[in-house]
């Protein structure tokens, strides 16, 4: 004959088991749901990309061989130019967003003493004339 | 059949000997849910090709570069290159083009060789002795009409070593039919331009 308080320890025990199990894949659920959010906000990639494209059409730009003007914008696709800041100083190409860290690529320059500081634009116009370069931002 | 009674103690470690390696395997398998996610997530950029395609044209193409500018009427004359004197083209090179400096250093992101080719070198070197130059402790020995310059030299040398490693640099090279100007003569030669950037 069986005891009955003989398996109700056990089943609390097991009863406790599962609950442990199920607050565990809880917690690993609600981690993965806010990083995944994260990931989902995070412009690493876009601000990585821009510093590396435009460090790169600067480069041309400023080294084309005869005067040339350049218009520069996304029409397609979620990288958008007016969510970032865009800095050009020391030959380096600086894209950040409101928040988080600067991303930086350097451009081949023939003096390295041009500046820019151009916020939140639609487009970016490049131009080379007459040896000087420029960059300034484009109404779309 | 015969039924094993277990005692209470032989139950619960019965159950705590299932349930730990089964939470332990959960946690396991959240962690490669985790792992596969970061997996696929990209936030890198390769652009190394692009990047040595960019200063090869520069290299090649811009007034700054190696072909022949007018300064007069500030013309370039692309894919004719002028050839009179290549250690002034190698200085001017290295002291017009330049990454700029970070943190009061200078950047260097790109290193070059050029390398020209013409029966016009093999003329001039029949007038002086054949010598070999000395760079950086390692001996070179120029080919007969071959000629060599350097953008960034260290640094091509230091990339060009890696170029075989598996996150060593990136070399591209490149060949252009050209024309030479020697003086005010024009005569048909090749160069090949090694441009090397480092892997990220």
């Amino acid at each position: 004959m069986k005891k009955r308080g003989f398996y109700k320890k056990a089943t609390t025990y097991l009863v406790w088991f599962v609950i442990l199990e199920i607050i565990l894949v809880g917690i690993m659920g609600l981690g993965l749901t806010y990083y995944l959010i994260s990931i989902k906000d995070n412009t690493l990639f876009e601000r990585n990309y821009l510093s590396r494209d435009l460090a790169l059409t600067t480069s041309i730009i400023e080294n084309s061989p005869q005067d040339i003007e350049f218009e520069y914008a996304m029409y397609s696709g979620d990288t958008v130019l007016h969510k970032f800041e865009f800095v050009w100083l020391d030959s380096n190409v600086f894209v950040s967003e409101k928040t988080g860290n600067k991303k930086v690529f350097p451009y081949l320059s023939h003096d390295g003493s041009f500046d820019a500081d151009i916020k939140e634009p639609q487009k970016i116009i490049f131009s080379n004339k007459e040896n000087k370069l420029e960059i300034k931002e484009g109404i779309s | 059949m015969k039924i094993i009674k277990k005692n209470k103690k032989a139950q619960i470690s019965q159950m705590v000997m299932y349930y730990i390696p089964r939470i332990f395997f959960t946690i396991i398998a959240l962690f490669v849910v985790l792992a596969l996610i970061r997996g696929f997530i990209v936030t890198k950029v390769n652009t190394e090709q692009a990047e040595t395609n960019v200063y090869d044209f520069v290299l090649m193409y811009s007034k700054n570069g190696i072909s022949y500018y007018d300064e007069e009427i500030g013309r370039v004359y692309p894919g004719v290159i002028d050839i009179n004197d290549l250690e002034k083209i190698e200085k001017e090179i290295n002291k017009n083009l330049g990454f700029g400096e970070r943190f009061g250093e200078k950047t260097n992101r790109m290193g070059a060789r050029i390398t020209y080719y013409s029966d016009m070198f093999e003329e001039e070197k029949k007038e002086k002795d054949e010598k070999k130059e000395e760079t950086q402790g390692k001996k070179i020995e120029q080919k007969k009409g071959e000629r060599e310059i350097y953008f960034n030299e260290n640094f091509f040398n230091l990339l060009y070593g890696q170029k075989d490693l598996e996150r060593g640099s990136y070399v591209v090279e490149r060949e252009f039919d050209t024309v030479f100007k020697y003086n005010n003569d024009f005569y048909p030669g090749k160069i090949k331009i090694e441009v090397a950037v480092p892997n990220e």
